[in-house]
């Protein structure tokens, strides 16, 4: 499904895609219209501060924990989302829009 | 033909990119667009029933396709049924046998979904008994354990994979036929993952079902074909009724034609282009398996490349260790990340195009492995490079080896 989130003040269109998953949580890709150029050190230092927990950076890779979904966000936008509950579409939507549109992450 | 040559037939490989999903689909060449396309552009009409130049012009080519799809196998074409995919043809013997209580089948804990939630359906709805057959480590099943367990009851169906599509073991298959035929028990074979990869005989395989699909040995999606013997095919029950195999309607009642088999078991038009497509592919993937050379490569390729993966540290190959075991799949994993997030990391910053997850085989999975969250899976086939392989060790190799800084 689409999801369409902001970014900085910018409009973004994700198409999230529900991948390989068992028993109660699920485990989803979103994936940008566009690629972005998220400076993930600065988006990581902000969403710590926003409440992230664990979180870790290559520079071209940040995973964190947010309300017990394990998250991998890439540097053009990608995210992969893991351990999602409900097991829903709309669930992994709002973890992206909640990751995506904190104070944090900024283009 | 070199590997460039071939890989040139292929236009939508890209340079910079390592595609290593051949086992989820194969990339299309360009002799079955061009069939496909010539359908299209030269008898555009349906098939069957259609007596005007055009439509039997369709009706001859899609005629042609099963030949060669049954040729591939070496089946008659009366033997082949063509479907969607490897999924609806199983599905099709699953419904399509008259299964009574009491009746046991017997299948394995390697099985993808599509050859095993069929035979779990049907013992909870039609009071049908069914039996799974451990595997080892690797993957492999144990053809003593076949013969114990039809020994200890007898089965009406053993239903099995030929390659494993999560570990790339390859079974014994016709041996295990065997041992099913001497224990008057019907087999089928689901042959998604060993039929694009090595010469397939029905007849030295000794099965009496094959299930496979197009869209993994070169064809379009939405093709896939059923070999079955004769007689067999024509004592299924058409999983649907309709247009195309109906002999005679009158308000109540209705009869269809049985012969070939496939006429009552293929209802409504085909995907005529889709299934020309196949037929193409099908002639083309003779003619490389013919020559041999192509499959020798990639089952060498495949090899150096899981010995490479395991002298990484922090990296497990799961599957059979001997490459005499091994048809087309690498899985693996790498600690402390989670196959999705190594997989995206993977192609997001290496390049290397490949699946993550229980790749539809959860009992396995969760059983065997012991990791209901899965695997990395990179799968080869005829066009994959040395280059590819080589993107691929030195992704997981700076995954595995990577410092994370802790914010």
């Amino acid at each position: 499904m689409k999801a369409p989130v902001t970014v900085s003040g910018n409009a973004v269109t994700y198409l999230l895609t529900t991948l390989c998953n068992h028993g109660e949580y699920g485990d989803y890709q979103a994936f940008p219209a566009s690629p972005l150029a998220l400076d993930l050190i600065a988006v990581g230092r902000r969403l710590k501060a926003a409440g992230a927990g664990s979180v870790r950076t290559n520079g071209q890779r940040l995973a964190f924990e947010w309300s017990g979904v394990a998250v991998t966000l890439f540097s053009a936008g990608r995210i992969v989302l893991e351990h999602v509950v409900p097991d829903q579409q709309a669930a992994a939507a709002e973890i992206l829009k909640a990751v995506l549109e904190s104070p944090g992450a900024e283009i | 033909m070199t590997k460039s040559e071939f890989r040139a037939l292929f236009p939508s490989l890209r340079p910079g990119l390592a595609y290593l999903d051949s086992a989820a689909k194969t990339l299309t060449p360009a002799p079955v667009l061009a069939a496909m396309s010539r359908y299209y552009r030269e008898c555009d009409s349906n098939v069957e029933r259609g007596l005007h130049r055009s439509s039997q012009a369709a009706a001859l080519r899609l005629a042609e396709a099963r030949e060669r799809v049954a040729a591939l196998v070496h089946g008659a074409p009366e033997e082949i049924v063509f479907v969607r995919n490897a999924t609806e043809a199983i599905g099709l013997v699953a419904a399509g046998i008259a299964w009574k209580p009491g009746d046991r089948i017997l299948t394995t804990l390697a099985e993808h979904h599509s050859n095993y939630l069929p035979w779990v359906r049907l013992s909870q709805e039609r009071g049908v008994s069914l039996s799974v057959l451990r595997v080892s480590p690797e993957g492999g099943v144990d053809p003593a354990d076949v013969r114990a367990s039809l020994a200890s009851g007898g089965a009406r169906l053993l239903a099995f994979s030929h390659v494993s599509n999560a570990l790339g073991t390859v079974q014994p298959a016709a041996e295990i036929a065997a041992i099913a035929r001497q224990a008057g028990c019907l087999t089928l074979v689901d042959g998604a993952q060993s039929v694009p990869h090595f010469p397939t005989d029905v007849n030295q395989l000794g099965c009496d079902f094959l299930a496979w699909s197009g869209h993994k040995m070169f064809g379009p999606t939405g093709t896939g074909a059923l070999w079955g013997r004769r007689e067999l095919l024509e004592e299924l029950r058409p999983l649907h009724v309709g247009g195309g195999a109906t002999k005679d309607v009158d308000r109540m009642t209705f009869s269809v034609y049985r012969t070939p088999p496939y006429h009552a078991l293929e209802v409504g038009t085909p995907d005529i282009g889709g299934l020309i497509g196949f037929g193409e592919a099908a002639q083309f993937l003779a003619e490389i398996l013919g020559e041999g050379i192509l499959p020798r490569r990639c089952h060498e390729l495949i090899g150096r490349t899981a010995a490479a993966l395991r002298q990484i540290p922090g990296v497990t190959v799961a599957g059979p260790v001997g490459d005499e075991r091994r048809s087309g799949v690498i899985s693996f994993w790498v600690d402390g990340l989670s196959p999705h997030a190594a997989a995206a990391a993977l192609d997001e910053q290496y390049g290397v195009l490949l699946r993550s997850g229980h790749h539809c085989a959860l009992p396995l999975m969760k059983e065997t492995l012991g990791r209901p969250e899965g695997t990395v899976r990179a799968s080869f086939s005829f066009y994959s490079t040395e280059e590819d392989a080589m993107r691929l060790t030195e992704g997981v190799r700076a995954l595995a080896g990577e410092a994370r800084e802790i914010l």
